[in-house]
């Protein structure tokens, strides 16, 4: 395991601006540097699992999870993660446009760690984004 | 008649039956009897009629004979000779003639003079004793014992009956004296016997005198009738040891005497009395026939009818129903199919119904779910674009600022007003079709501090000053909770907008207990709105200023509208402009 190479987020999510801003918002706290962008569902698992060839082998300190995803959908994700011994300390913060009830309720029942609404305004994403990740990587005692 | 109403069938027909029957033959047997009892006392009356004028004739007869004998008598040489002279040697020769005229007519014979004095007689001392005696008392009342001629009254001596005959004695000389025969009445029983025939049953024939109350039957002394009865003559009623009976009186001709034909009432009417009883059981059988005949016609009607019926009440009831069995063609018959096809209608088209309902459901409920995927994607693929719209022209002002003129940067700004703009129209109209869906769970509100807590929290979001607020006490209410956080907080927030010119600022929010319902009021000193447009007020999108001069979508008013008309309660508003606005909105009352 290179040090180098440690991840801190994860940030699966398939829409590049999407993508583009957080990573604008993370850089202006100096959290960027340390963000994997896995820019579907399978790529994320693969990340994360031993199964596959490469992965297993660094587990970011928070995931950063969209779940409109393509592929496999960012729930099938969640549940993936949380029902891996391996994996399921790790937390996960849902970021996303929906505000659907139904989703939420899932996301919780499925143990997730947080959930965030994306706002539409670039004001209001930019802090959003900065406290999730100022919180999660710096405030939180993560699990060893 | 409530009971008449209620009665079934089966009961009404034989019983209007029975009861018709019953009054008609009634009426005929008593119109009937009536009718014979008429005929039976007319033909009474007029055998009566009949045979007392022949018995009157034939009574009056003998004692008319025996006068004209006795007359016969009195002209005898040897009477009226030793009437005139009383010498002894012509009495027995007188004698011999009294005796040989009472032995000949079995009766008692005397000689007297003129001037009342008894001369001779036939018979023996006993008669003479009491002849005398009757005598003794004549000439004590002062009166004179002169015998009238002709048939005299009945006399009655113990239960003996007699009757006296005078025949003056004249000759060309004038009266001399009388000849006075007594007769004893009495009939042999064969005599009696005979005459009880020619009368016939049932009656009874009477003779006496109508002074002296010596009455005979012909066999012996009797009671006479009433005394308002003797010496007229014509029917009459009176009661004779206890019983009615009917009465001819005829006066004896030539004799001082009546003679009475009774009849017992009971033998006359007896005839008719046996018709009634049999004409009134006759009346009963029949009616009791016709009423079980009717009965029984009521009863073939009405147990189908019956049926019929109860089918019927079942269906109302909704309950299951059996076809009616049915064997018979005519109305009951007809009717009992008649129904049986409605009622098989009826389930067709209720099954029918039933089925329609559960396709329409499953079309309801299949047009919702595409509704709710349709905001679910309207809600997350609506979203990123716009964030994507805003947050590069963010990063166009602030990481390109040296870049950019003034007029470009505030296009710019422009641009992210829109991006923001939309952003929130995109959440109002996903929760304006949630609410229209979302099962409405309602729960109690404590309406004080619940509509405290929204403006608070208002008044901390938009910066306001709480005190700007008056609260009356609010009644409580039966609402969906998050749904009616919605309604206060865009009535809270709509006040403050519209008062935030103010220089003091003043939003009451009060409430009312109506009889169905509560009315919830919220009233501002803010700038109104012109009352010709309020119609609009509540509908989506209408907005009734301009977007620069106060924000929002024009969205909030609807939602509020489309939550309170679906608890059941309504919204309505009044403004003056420049001076303030209310707003009200009502809930069923929460009991």
């Amino acid at each position: 395991m290179l040090v180098s190479d440690a991840v801190e987020i994860l940030l699966v999510e398939d829409n590049a601006n999407d993508v583009e801003l957080t990573l604008r918002a993370l850089r202006k706290n100096r959290l960027a540097n340390r963000v994997h962008v896995a820019r579907d569902g399978e790529e994320a698992l693969a990340f994360l699992l031993p199964d596959e060839p490469d992965g297993g082998t660094i587990l970011p300190r928070v995931i950063l999870l969209d779940l409109k995803l393509p592929k496999v959908d960012g729930l099938e994700v969640l549940r993936r993660i949380k029902s891996d011994d391996r994996t399921r300390r790790v937390p996960v913060v849902v970021l996303t446009s929906s505000r659907e009830e139904p989703d939420i309720a899932r996301a919780y029942d499925l143990g997730v760690n947080s959930y965030i609404v994306k706002p539409v305004d670039f004001e209001s994403f930019v802090p959003a984004v900065t406290q999730a990740g100022l919180y999660w990587l710096i405030l939180n005692q993560p699990p060893h | 008649m409530l009971w008449w109403r209620r009665l079934s069938i089966a009961a009404k027909l034989p019983l209007g039956i029975g009861t018709l029957l019953l009054l008609a033959l009634g009426t005929m047997a008593g119109a009937a009897y009536v009718e014979v009892r008429q005929g039976a006392v007319d033909l009474a009356s007029e055998r009566l009629e009949r045979v007392s004028m022949q018995f009157a004739m034939g009574v009056g007869r003998e004692p008319q004979q025996r006068v004209a004998t006795l007359s016969a008598v009195s002209d005898r040489e040897a009477v009226r000779r030793y009437l005139t002279t009383e010498s002894p040697s012509l009495r027995e020769a007188a004698l011999d003639t009294l005796r040989a005229r009472a032995s000949r007519t079995d009766s008692h014979v005397e000689l007297r003079h003129r001037d009342g004095r008894r001369l001779l007689t036939s018979d023996s001392v006993s008669v003479l004793a009491t002849a005398d005696a009757r005598e003794e008392s004549h000439a004590l009342d002062g009166g004179v014992s002169v015998p009238r001629e002709g048939v005299g009254p009945f006399e009655r001596e113990g239960d003996r009956l007699s009757y006296t005959i005078a025949v003056a004695v004249r000759d060309s000389g004038g009266l001399h004296g009388y000849l006075v025969e007594r007769f004893p009445i009495s009939n042999s029983p064969e005599e009696a016997q005979a005459l009880a025939e020619m009368i016939g049953s049932g009656a009874r024939l009477l003779v006496g005198s109508v002074d002296s109350g010596a009455w005979t039957d012909l066999a012996g002394a009797v009671d006479g009738p009433p005394n308002d009865v003797r010496g007229r003559d014509g029917i009459f009623q009176y009661e004779r040891a206890g019983k009615r009976v009917f009465a001819r009186a005829h006066l004896v001709p030539a004799t001082p005497w009546m003679m009475v034909m009774e009849f017992a009432r009971d033998s006359v009417l007896a005839p008719a009395d046996r018709f009634l009883r049999q004409a009134a059981l006759f009346s009963i059988l029949l009616a009791t026939l016709g009423a079980g005949v009717a009965w029984w016609l009521s009863r073939r009607m009405s147990v189908p009818l019956q049926q019929v019926t109860d089918a019927a009440e079942a269906m109302a009831q909704g309950r299951e129903v059996e076809p009616v069995a049915v064997a018979r063609e005519d109305e009951v018959g007809r009717l009992a199919q008649s129904f049986n096809a409605m009622a098989s209608q009826v389930a067709e088209s209720r099954t029918a119904l039933e089925q329609r309902v559960i396709e329409r459901t499953a079309a309801l409920e299949a047009a919702n779910r595409e509704l709710e995927s349709f905001s679910y994607s309207v809600s997350h693929d609506l979203r990123a674009p716009l964030r994507a719209v805003d947050g590069f022209a963010a990063v166009l002002v602030e990481d390109h600022t040296e870049e950019l003129s003034v007029d470009a940067q505030r296009c710019v700004g422009l641009i992210r007003n829109s991006a923001q703009q939309m952003g929130q129209l995109i959440d109002d109209l996903l929760t304006f079709s949630r609410l229209g869906r979302q099962p409405l769970t309602l729960s109690p509100v404590e309406m004080d501090g619940f509509v405290h807590g929204v403006v608070a929290e208002a008044c901390d979001r938009y910066g306001r000053d709480i005190s700007d607020f008056v609260i009356e006490p609010l009644p409580p209410a039966l609402a969906n909770r998050s749904m009616l956080k919605q309604v206060v907080a865009n009535y809270v927030e709509n006040a403050l907008k519209f008062t935030a010119g103010r220089e003091r600022p003043a939003i009451r929010i009060s409430a009312r207990v109506e009889q169905d319902e509560t009315v919830y009021t919220f009233q501002d000193n803010g700038v109104g709105f012109d009352m010709r447009y309020v119609d609009k007020l509540f509908g989506v999108f209408q907005r009734l200023h301009a977007v620069e001069e106060f924000q929002g979508t024009g969205v909030g008013l609807a939602i509020v509208k489309r939550v309170i008309e679906r608890h059941g309660g309504r919204v309505w508003a009044e403004a003056v402009p420049d001076v303030g606005a209310t707003f009200h909105f009502t809930l069923p009352a929460a009991d």
